[in-house]
């Protein structure tokens, strides 16, 4: 049999969408820190095989119990979440949301959002009472975590820095009461960033979506100005 | 299996340094998530350290390193324990630089890289991670997937298929 000739690469190949060769080589770019890359080292030099030497669940509780995490219920939610912490001066820590659980998570299988003043806690970090709801509760970190994101979207001022926060609440959580607030923002973020076509096609789904909304002067201002010469 | 000696550890750290960057970057794209990147990683490697003493050399030393990596992944995939990262709180608080803003945009594209990849068959994610973002050649792509080269090839074009479809969806699901 004749041997295939090696084909291009999709990033190489210029035939391609350039949107989707973007896409391949940005992943190339990622930078592996060398004091993880120490720590597996070290954890498997020691012979570590079960215990996770390095990064992972030891990282998780490093940062767990460094900066105070909150480990609720039976539902083994471990939600760590340095937002609210002073960073070191010689090491910020990494400033993320680890959600730990042991059961499969489905990623969009959410709780109606009725979580109260009372769950809300301090810096916009929210603190869903578990208990309120009963087992399986793995959901409730990602309901923790939309009204986080929801805040953290509304308080950027930088159209570009809370466009990503609205994708990425977008990815996470298509189906949040607060999609009409993050759609809305969308559509405002693009205009303020002058991406007309974008914004404007944005706009006509949120018409269609939600007619009444009480977002619609805003958008239609924001666009009007946008087009404004 | 034999336990390390000094000796050989010393190979197997030259060995880890050289091939570890790259073998975190594909579990990335195999699915694994950064909170869980490091033991699955050290798990890969453990693996490396007790099986390098025997590596016969069939097939070159980082095509066997992937192969490992491919079936370690899988299995952690196959876990019921699953821990779930945002790494979107990585972002900068105020990003106003270029090259934040650089760096953002290049976040955006690797989450929608991930999103397609997740749409794929583990099979086909595997050889677009091999092939297309860690740049194996394809004889070496079918010895870390095991399977014949053609079989690889098959795979390759049908994953390809797949991945461009994700992506116009993606793409028609940007604002």
């Amino acid at each position: 049999m004749s041997e295939e000739r090696e084909p291009i690469r999709l990033r190489d190949d210029p035939s391609e969408a350039a949107g989707l060769r973007a896409m391949l080589d940005a992943a190339s770019g990622e930078v592996v820190r060398d004091a993880m890359l120490d720590r597996v080292l070290a954890g498997v030099l020691a012979g570590g095989g079960g215990g996770g030497a390095s990064g992972g669940g030891a990282t998780a509780g490093k940062i767990a119990a460094a900066l105070g995490a909150s480990v609720i219920g039976a539902g083994v939610i471990a939600l760590i979440a340095t937002s609210a912490i002073q960073p070191s001066a010689l090491e910020p820590p990494p400033r993320s949301i680890v959600i730990a659980s042991d059961a499969a998570v489905a990623p969009d299988a959410f709780l109606p959002l009725d979580a109260g003043p009372a769950d809300v806690g301090i810096d916009g970090f929210v603190v869903a009472r578990i208990e309120r709801h009963g087992l399986p509760r793995p959901t409730v970190t990602e309901m923790e975590s939309d009204g986080a994101l929801l805040m953290r979207m509304t308080r950027e001022h930088d159209p570009a820095l809370s466009l990503a926060l609205a994708r990425d609440h977008r990815a996470r959580f298509p189906n949040s009461p607060g999609s009409e607030d993050r759609e809305a923002r969308i559509v405002l973020d693009l205009a303020a960033l002058e991406r007309a076509t974008e914004a404007s096609t944005s706009a006509d789904a949120f018409r269609a979506r939600w007619p009444h909304s009480a977002h619609l002067p805003h958008i239609e201002a924001a666009l009007a100005r946008m087009r404004a010469p | 299996m034999e336990p390390a000696t000094q000796s050989s550890s010393r190979d197997f750290t030259a060995v880890f340094r050289e091939h570890a960057p790259s073998i975190h970057r594909a579990l990335r794209r195999l699915g694994i998530s950064e909170a869980d990147a490091p033991d699955v990683l050290q798990e890969v490697f453990v693996v490396v350290h007790k099986k390098l003493g025997g590596f016969e050399g069939r097939s070159q030393l980082r095509t066997w390193i992937y192969g490992i990596a491919l079936r370690v992944a899988s299995d952690h995939r196959k876990r019921a324990y699953v821990r779930r990262e945002r790494t979107m709180d990585e972002l900068p608080e105020r990003a106003g630089s270029a090259p934040e803003l650089k760096e953002l945009e290049r976040r955006e594209r690797v989450a929608m890289l991930d999103r397609a990849l997740g749409s794929l068959t583990p099979e086909k994610r595997e050889v677009i991670v091999l092939f297309e973002l860690e740049e194996l050649p394809m004889k070496e792509v079918a010895a870390a997937l095991a399977c014949p080269l053609m079989t690889a090839y098959a795979r390759l074009y049908a994953a390809r298929d797949d991945l461009k479809k994700a992506y116009v969806r993606e793409e028609g699901a940007a604002p």
